[in-house]
């Protein structure tokens, strides 16, 4: 800080009365903002019906949590300038200028290391979150065979319904998603016409159904219930009320499901 | 910010200073059009590799003649040879006769721009038909919409030399006008490269 | 090219300055553009004739039609304008003469120099002020109609029609018009200024990138007559395919805006690449036009990317291609891929000139150097350089190349550090400030809050599988509107209130600015938090009604959007009111140390009648010791604009017009 050194000010940095206020404001805030992180987008989020979703909601508020500090020290720097730093009145041209700081190498040092060590962390915790979604089948409540061998479901979205086909349950065709609770499921979607997006709002799980491919994307259901399907794609006039009920059953219910719905002539 | 008032009145500025802005300007121009050249490349190789549907250029569809495309670019490298011919080696000096060598250069290029049309008009598909056809029209298209300028730009300096109007320093006039020549020449060639690397049926 | 061959061409003044243009203004372009719209309208409909074949392959003989005469209107418009006059001339060899130049820069036209084809660099930044005003009000008057709609649950008041149509409309209304709020008024107006030039290096290139948006304007709102614009802004294939009319305006205003926009952006970048005062080293250059250039500089490559984008959909259209058709070999992730190629670094071709403006403000009411220039550079090179490799964040949940879906996240992450870069300066130059709290320093503050929110949002979203949950929701369209019009908009406003006593002469209210600065922005933090809420709550974007379970958090953003728009109203009123009214500006009302600030109100025709040397960079703040004065002043120098008392606000011509036209001035005033 030698460059900003006035008459009068000999002290160090640390012993100003400025860093230590706004050390204690950055405190406050920190803890305010991470006290935020930890509560109200898990509350926001909704509920867990997937472990993709457990997932999710971990990595948002881990991700919170370490976006507080950041948040909270440009906060509490520009809250503290108004009330410390702030002119009264308009400025004349006989005023004094504040201190000609140009920089400081080891605040630019600092926060350039800080911010690169941040980035650093959330992309491995990224990268970690993205192999788990890739193969979500490691939950321990999944007996290994079922893990072998997922449920596959085939999505298909047209102008403005989905369609779902279990081709390993006798091709079995519905307009509400049922699926059985603690296996793993794959989706094989695909499209008719638009691009449409295939959206399970409480498992978390989202992927474009597009015309003339087919994308995947997995989980494993983890809490019985009744769900949303949306479509998160602009798809035309009635985008809004393409929507539909997921379904997480019990294994003997979605047995009993599939039997009663079987095309009768095999 | 400090200003000292050393300069009275205006400056006339040096020809060549204004050339090289000039040639800035132009330059920037010519990368935003190779952003459109490289665009139409990627569409086409990108549609190829993915073959949606295998239905890119299925069998039994028509394929455009690579001979039209690269005639063409041979032709407006012609072109372009013949412009550069009129200038010095260092494009600092001008041919005497440099209107009427310009307006050869124009003519080829203007040869080229009807073979372009024909080629276009003759396409053994409509554009229709699949998206190799959609590709292949677009890129033609393209050039021609580039011969268009070239042939404006060339006589436009034919003209100007022709009057007296580009010399001496003001040369760099000629130098852009032939930059753009070559770039439209580049262009060209990576249009027809784009589907001499994959044309045919896609198997 | 004609500037430099005047000085050796005088020609006999056989007619008056000017020429066929002293008869075109925008009134002859408008007929010009009409007529010739008819014109190719007749004759697409009766050359085109319906082939019987053409209604079963997807030729679409209305579509071609629509596009004949959308585009016969922009270029007949620009004809008549007078647009295309300077090329013929040179074509021809009929090169403008020193009156000529000076006709066409707008001397001695009053307020009709706005209404022609004029060369002015300050003529063309109130042009574009004017222009993007008028877009922001646009699409602001149908965010209000949008957010009506979403007031509770199932409204009906649009229907899903027109919700659909709006929802489009004033998403792509706003994607230009913030693309161009700063880098066309500012930095048409201002940069000139602030690196001591007397005008563009292309005038006309200038007047042209003007005309053609409002080329564009009627093409773009011709939409809203021929069944809207149904698929969002982003307008993905192959809904863009089977839409109604309105989509041929959305690609052919595209088309035009990009071409537009590369012209403006070489001809910035030209201008301060090569026109620089003297002495202005790149140390010495503000940081606002670092913020400019690199914003006009990334639009030069990105935007040709979205025109070739949109000319496929046209093909597509007009001819029956295929590009984006799947069952004849054509794929909608290419229409993704390319559109994303612009999309992705248009975001920091809006936001970074809008916070290089606030960084250059910011110094001045802080009294302080900017912390850290290096720092500043660096940041904004480092954007530059990313954003051209993270398009593919915005196809995270699209199924292309999953695999890749890791880098793209890697790359987009990274660009959270040069984004904290921005940060730290302005912070850092915040620092023991003298804070001046005026409107331009309050949207400072503002867009400290603002950004760091769309910031740490946008870094949940770069998050694959978060962006797998909220892709598609509401917490994407909150989260870009933080940044965008948190930071984006408030900056352009910031801006405009710093700048708007150097263009119009004129102080711009305070208490009004104060009003509408706290409704704005109280506003707009009401209404996207709200929309957060929904969003994490799992409504999906662009639904004209939805769960009842999402009703509260609608309603708070609703409420939080008629805010904005009471807010809105306020500042326009105080503009036109201050711009008309207000109190009269002295030169450099703030004490700044920018060029800009050196020259008289009203700015002369030809900006500096000395040119300014440079001799230290814009932000020599609480030195202690006093100036260094080197070089020497050469003998009886004219202090830069010393002899203006204020000066009138009108838009008329300071007392020294006839020194010089602007587009002629840097060679053939010394002649006269």
């Amino acid at each position: 800080m030698a460059t900003s050194l006035q008459p009068g000010e000999r002290t160090h940095w640390w012993a100003r009365r400025e860093t230590r206020e706004v050390f204690v404001l950055w405190a406050v805030l920190t803890v305010l903002l991470v006290i935020f992180s930890l509560t109200v987008p898990n509350a926001l989020l909704g509920v867990q019906a997937s472990n993709t979703m457990t997932a999710v909601e971990r990595t948002f508020t881990i991700l919170s949590v370490a976006a507080s500090p950041v948040a909270a020290l440009v906060w509490a720097v520009a809250l503290y300038s108004l009330v410390r730093w702030r002119r009264k009145g308009d400025w004349s041209p006989t005023d004094d200028d504040g201190p000609p700081m140009r920089g400081n190498r080891p605040a630019v040092a600092l926060w350039i290391g800080g911010s690169s060590a941040l980035c650093l962390f959330i992309l491995i915790l990224g990268l970690a979150a993205l192999q788990v979604a890739a193969s979500p089948n490691q939950n321990p409540r999944i007996a290994p065979a079922q893990a072998r061998n997922p449920l596959v479901v085939e999505v298909t979205g047209e102008q403005w319904v989905w369609t779902f086909r279990y081709p390993g349950n006798g091709g079995v065709e519905t307009d509400q998603l049922y699926l059985p609770v603690n296996r793993a499921v794959v989706f094989k979607v695909t499209s008719d016409d638009v691009v449409h997006s295939f959206w399970v709002v409480e498992m978390g799980i989202k992927v474009d159904a597009n015309p003339g491919e087919i994308t995947t994307t997995q989980t494993v259901p983890t809490r019985l219930g009744l769900y949303n399907v949306r479509c998160a794609e602009l798809c035309g006039l009635l985008h809004a009320d393409m929507e539909t009920a997921a379904h997480v059953v019990t294994a003997r219910q979605f047995a009993a499901w599939v039997n009663a719905n079987k095309p009768s002539a095999g | 910010m400090t200003t000292e008032s050393l300069v009275k009145a205006h400056p006339i500025e040096d020809a060549e200073i204004v050339g090289r802005r000039w040639m800035t300007g132009a330059g920037l121009l010519i990368v935003a059009d190779a952003s459109f050249v490289a665009a139409l490349s990627f569409t086409y190789l990108y549609l190829r590799g993915v073959n949606t549907e295998g239905e890119f250029h299925p069998p039994k569809s028509a394929t455009a003649s690579l001979w039209w495309s690269w005639v063409i670019t041979a032709c407006m490298v012609a072109g372009f040879a013949v412009y550069r011919s009129g200038m010095g080696r260092s494009q600092q000096t001008v041919s005497s006769r440099f209107a009427g060598i310009a307006m050869l250069g124009v003519l080829i290029m203007t040869v080229a721009l009807v073979l372009n049309i024909l080629q276009m008009a003759t396409f053994p598909f409509a554009v229709r038909d699949n998206a190799y056809a959609s590709a292949v029209f677009v890129i033609a298209a393209g050039n021609v919409f580039h011969l268009l300028i070239t042939v404006f730009t060339g006589i436009g300096a034919a003209n100007r030399v022709r009057r007296g109007l580009t010399k001496g320093s003001q040369l760099w006039a000629l130098r852009i006008v032939g930059l753009w020549w070559g770039w439209v020449c580049v262009a060209a060639a990576t249009g027809a490269l784009t589907i001499s690397m994959a044309n045919g049926i896609v198997r | 090219m004609s500037t430099v061959d005047t000085a050796e061409a005088p020609r006999v003044a056989e007619s008056p300055a000017g020429g066929v243009m002293r008869w075109l203004n925008m009134g002859t372009g408008i007929v010009c553009g009409i007529v010739l719209a008819f014109v190719g309208h007749w004759l697409a409909t009766s050359l085109i004739t319906a082939n019987p074949d053409d209604a079963v392959s997807g030729v679409n003989v209305t579509n071609q039609v629509q596009i004949v005469t959308m585009a016969c209107w922009a270029i007949g418009f620009m004809a008549g304008l007078g647009a295309f006059v300077g090329p013929f001339r040179w074509v021809l060899g009929r090169d403008n003469t020193h009156a000529d130049e000076s006709f066409l820069a707008g001397k001695d036209q009053g307020v009709w120099r706005y209404f022609r084809f004029t060369t002015d660099h300050k003529v063309v930044g109130i042009q574009y002020l004017v222009l993007t005003m008028t877009m922001l009000a646009a699409g602001g008057t149908m965010a209000m109609l949008i957010r009506t709609n979403l007031i509770t649950s199932n409204s009906g008041f649009l229907g899903p029609q027109t919700y659909n149509s709006l929802v489009g409309l004033h998403g792509l209304t706003m994607i230009l018009a913030t693309i161009i709020m700063v880098t066309g008024p500012f930095g048409n107006f201002i940069v000139p200024l602030m690196i001591g030039a007397r005008d563009m290096a292309f005038p006309r290139l200038n007047a042209l990138s003007l005309w053609l948006l409002v080329a564009m304007l009627p093409v773009l709102y011709s939409a809203a007559f021929l069944g809207g614009i149904p698929t969002g802004w982003t307008g993905y294939t192959p809904l863009a395919d089977q839409g109604p009319g309105g989509v041929n305006s959305y690609l052919m205003a595209i088309i035009i805006f990009a071409i537009s926009t590369a012209v403006s952006g070489m001809n910035i970048t030209t201008t301060v690449l090569s026109m620089r005062a003297r002495g202005m080293t790149w140390n010495r250059t503000p940081i606002f036009v670092y913020g400019v250039v690199a914003s006009v500089g990334l639009a030069i490559p990105a935007f040709p990317m979205f025109m070739t984008a949109e000319v496929l959909l046209g093909v597509d259209r007009g001819l029956g291609g295929n590009f984006y058709v799947a069952s004849a070999g054509g794929q909608p992730w290419l229409y993704q891929n390319l559109f994303w190629l612009m999309g992705h670094p248009e975001v920091y071709v809006i936001v970074l000139p809008a916070i290089a403006a606030l960084m250059e403000l910011t110094t001045v009411f802080a009294r302080k150097p900017l912390f850290s220039f290096n720092a500043a550079v660096l940041s904004i090179l480092g954007i530059v350089g990313l954003s051209v490799m993270v398009w593919a964040h915005h196809m995270f949940t699209s199924g292309w190349a999953t695999a890749l879906n890791g880098s793209f996240m890697l790359t987009t992450e990274l660009i959270s550090v040069p984004t904290g870069g921005l940060f730290l300066v302005i912070v850092g130059t915040i620092w023991r400030g003298r804070i001046w709290t005026t409107l331009p320093m309050m949207s400072t503050y503002a867009m400290l809050w603002n950004f760091i929110i769309g910031g740490v949002t946008g870094i949940y979203l770069s998050d694959v599988p978060l962006d797998y949950a909220l892709q598609g929701s509401m917490f994407v369209t909150a989260h870009f509107h933080y940044t965008l019009m948190g930071a984006g908009l408030t900056g352009a406003i910031g801006a405009l209130a710093y700048w708007f006593p150097k263009m119009t002469g004129r102080m711009l209210d305070k208490t009004l600015g104060f009003v509408s600065f706290w409704m704005v922005q109280i506003g707009f933090n009401v209404t996207f938090l709200g929309m957060f809420m929904v969003g994490m709550e799992g409504q999906p974007r662009r639904v004209e009604h939805y769960n009842s379970a999402f009703a509260t958090g609608n309603f708070i953003s609703t409420m939080g959007a008629y805010a904005i728009g009471v807010g809105m109203l306020v500042l326009l009123y105080a503009v036109v009111d201050s711009w008309r009214n207000g109190e009269r500006a002295p030169m450099n009302p703030w004490g700044a140390k920018t060029l800009e600030w050196t020259v008289p109100n009203p700015i002369p025709l030809e900006n500096f009648h000395v040119m300014p040397v440079v001799t230290e960079d814009a932000y020599g703040y609480g030195r202690l010791e006093p100036r260094p004065t080197a070089p020497e002043p050469a003998p009886e120098p004219v202090p830069v604009g010393a002899y203006v008392d204020g000066g009138s606000g009108d838009l008329v011509e300071g007392p020294d017009d006839e020194i010089a036209g602007s587009g002629d001035s840097r060679t053939g005033t010394a002649t006269t």
